[in-house]
């Protein structure tokens, strides 16, 4: 469970290619026993973060701080305790994936290869000693978590897992997860995929064009800021206008709406309406996620 | 200094063609001195060698067989542009590739995101890729030695010489190599700096050809590669070692060690 102890912490982290930025000003927290999920469309800065996180790219300005240590000046200590799955996950070559695992270890100063529980879990067994490049992406994705686990790290940045894994596949790695991050173990996780985010992380971040529109807990996104509003008209209206509230999707005279802010001006405004029935659901992570980029394409 | 897993990672992904390389140059070394001394074409070559102009004989002098002997025959096999293609494919396409190639980039990623530090990458990269120039160097040697041995022509002297052209081979292409590491360190478009060494090389060779007779361009000698690379004149014995061999190594050392600088201060991929 997370304890509070910063894994990660980023202040004001910027990165500039040429004139453009990257990333813009972001700063966030990562505790420790945490899973943190990153959430961003293609280009909007996620694998920057991740490149600087790993110290790939060097910082045009801002801190990064990891294992409560400037990630520069300790570097290889810090990526020694790291373990990384990159979104392309690819090994050139005849290696075997026992190989590839036996190669990743002696570089991490490691005699034993893999991860032997999750060489089960996630059904590898047979598959390590075929070569990787006659390997299906997901069989080749699975070797590129073992080896990002195969050393026990105690922050796991992950980009995009799953690509690939069939549907029990994922659901074992979801409970792996869960167990890994119960020992103590902090998991930093990038996904385009909501669902799984709402399902396995403590914590998200969005980011959009290189700036953070919201880091808090999941809990709390859902609960205190964003209310799904559903409702059902007895008759159509000219224009569905409710103040904080817009629109998601509609069919006939069935509205689904997002909602944020004062709730009472929007209680007084549905009063004025033909109303049928309405409902305040919990939203899913992707409505959220999509009213986040509406609100600021409108910005 | 150097990442023994790292190492072996890139001699098994350079392998086959490491082993294609030592095979086929050792084998086409063997063929020159075997088929040179075996068939009597001299009477024919001196036929064609009388005809052509004298500035045409100093470059059939100094690229081709010398004195049409068989010590001629055996730098020939060292200077022969196969034997220099794959040289070259070896010394700049891969060690390029890993830093600046697209398809790479996802493995330089991965093995950079390993407690490895960036100096040690690069010089584990750098002195890989001098180690298969080697293994395809003493190819050539092999199959020349092997040739001159069993026709009874490998007297101390060729072996020696022969010996030295080998070194001096491989210092030429360990500065082919260096420059195109430091070209790929300094790459912000992935795989272009692959070929920009490629043309550089390419373009340095042909104004060592072209120069051997054209005087006009014989100033630029002094500041092309493959003037420091005569392996004609050094089975001759009119050129020493060393004078080749030192600033080669100079340059190389010095590409090397910007090459590094920059590649552990830039973004990767």
């Amino acid at each position: 469970m997370s304890e509070n102890i910063p894994v990660i912490q980023v202040e004001q982290l910027t990165k500039y290619y040429g004139k453009s930025a990257g990333i813009d000003r972001i700063n966030f927290e990562v505790n420790r026993g945490e899973i943190f999920g990153f959430l961003g469309p293609n280009g909007a800065g996620k694998t920057t973060t991740i490149r600087l996180l790993l110290d790939l790219l060097r910082p045009s300005s801002g801190k990064i701080i990891i294992f409560q240590k400037p990630l520069q000046q300790n570097s290889l200590e810090i990526r020694r305790r790291c373990g990384y799955l990159p979104g392309d996950f690819s090994v050139v070559g005849n290696m075997t994936g026992e190989e590839f695992l036996g190669f990743s270890g002696k570089i991490r100063g490691q005699n034993k290869i893999g991860h032997d529980m999750l060489i089960t879990k996630l059904s590898l067994q047979g598959e390590l000693s075929r070569k990787i490049k006659h390997l299906s992406q997901g069989t080749r994705q699975k070797i590129g978590i073992i080896q990002a686990f195969s050393h026990q790290p105690e922050l796991v940045i992950l980009d995009e897992p799953t690509i690939g894994l069939d549907p029990l596949v994922k659901e074992e790695f979801y409970n792996f997860l869960q167990e890994y991050r119960q020992q103590g173990n902090t998991i930093f996780l990038s996904s385009h995929n909501l669902t799984e985010v709402e399902r396995i992380c403590d914590r998200v971040a969005i980011i959009r064009k290189g700036k953070l529109v919201a880091s808090e807990s999941l809990e709390n996104l859902k609960k205190n800021r964003y209310r799904r509003l559903s409702l059902t008209l007895k008759q159509a209206v000219d224009q569905l206008s409710l103040p904080g509230a817009q629109l998601i999707s509609q069919k006939d005279l069935h509205y689904e709406l997002l909602v944020k802010g004062e709730i009472l001006p929007l209680l007084r405004e549905l009063g004025n309406l033909p109303l049928e029935d309405f409902t305040f659901p919990e939203p899913s992570l992707e409505e959220i996620f999509l009213y986040y980029y509406r609100e600021n394409q409108n910005d | 200094m150097i990442s023994c897993p790292l190492f072996k990672l890139l001699w098994k992904i350079q392998k086959p063609f490491v082993i294609f390389s030592f095979v086929f140059i050792g084998f086409l070394q063997f063929l020159i001195i075997w088929i040179f001394s075996t068939l009597n074409y001299v009477p024919i070559f001196e036929a064609i060698y009388n005809q052509v102009p004298p500035h045409l004989k100093v470059l059939l002098d100094e690229q081709f067989m010398y004195r049409l002997s068989i010590k001629g025959a055996a730098a020939f096999g060292m200077n022969h542009p196969l034997v220099l293609v794959i040289m070259g494919i070896l010394a700049v396409a891969y060690s390029v590739r890993l830093i600046s190639g697209e398809a790479e980039k996802g493995l330089l990623e991965l093995l950079l995101s390993h407690p490895l530090e960036r100096n040690r990458f690069f010089s584990t990269l750098f002195l890989s890729t001098a180690f298969f120039l080697f293994i395809a160097v003493s190819g050539a040697l092999t199959g020349s030695f092997t040739a001159l041995m069993l026709k009874k022509q490998g007297t101390a002297e060729i072996l020696i010489n022969l010996s030295n052209i080998g070194i001096n081979l491989w210092f030429l292409f360990l500065l082919i190599a260096s420059y195109s590491l430091l070209l790929a360190v300094y790459s912000k478009e992935r795989g272009k700096f692959g070929s920009a060494a490629m043309v550089i090389t390419l373009t340095f060779y042909l104004l060592h050809f072209i120069g051997s007779f054209w005087e006009e361009l014989a100033f630029l000698k002094p500041f092309n590669i493959f003037s420091y690379y005569l392996p004609q004149k050094q089975m001759f014995g009119e050129i020493q070692l060393y004078r080749n061999i030192i600033p080669l190594a100079g340059l190389t050392f010095s590409c090397f060690i910007l090459g590094m600088k920059r590649f552990s201060r830039r973004d990767l991929p």
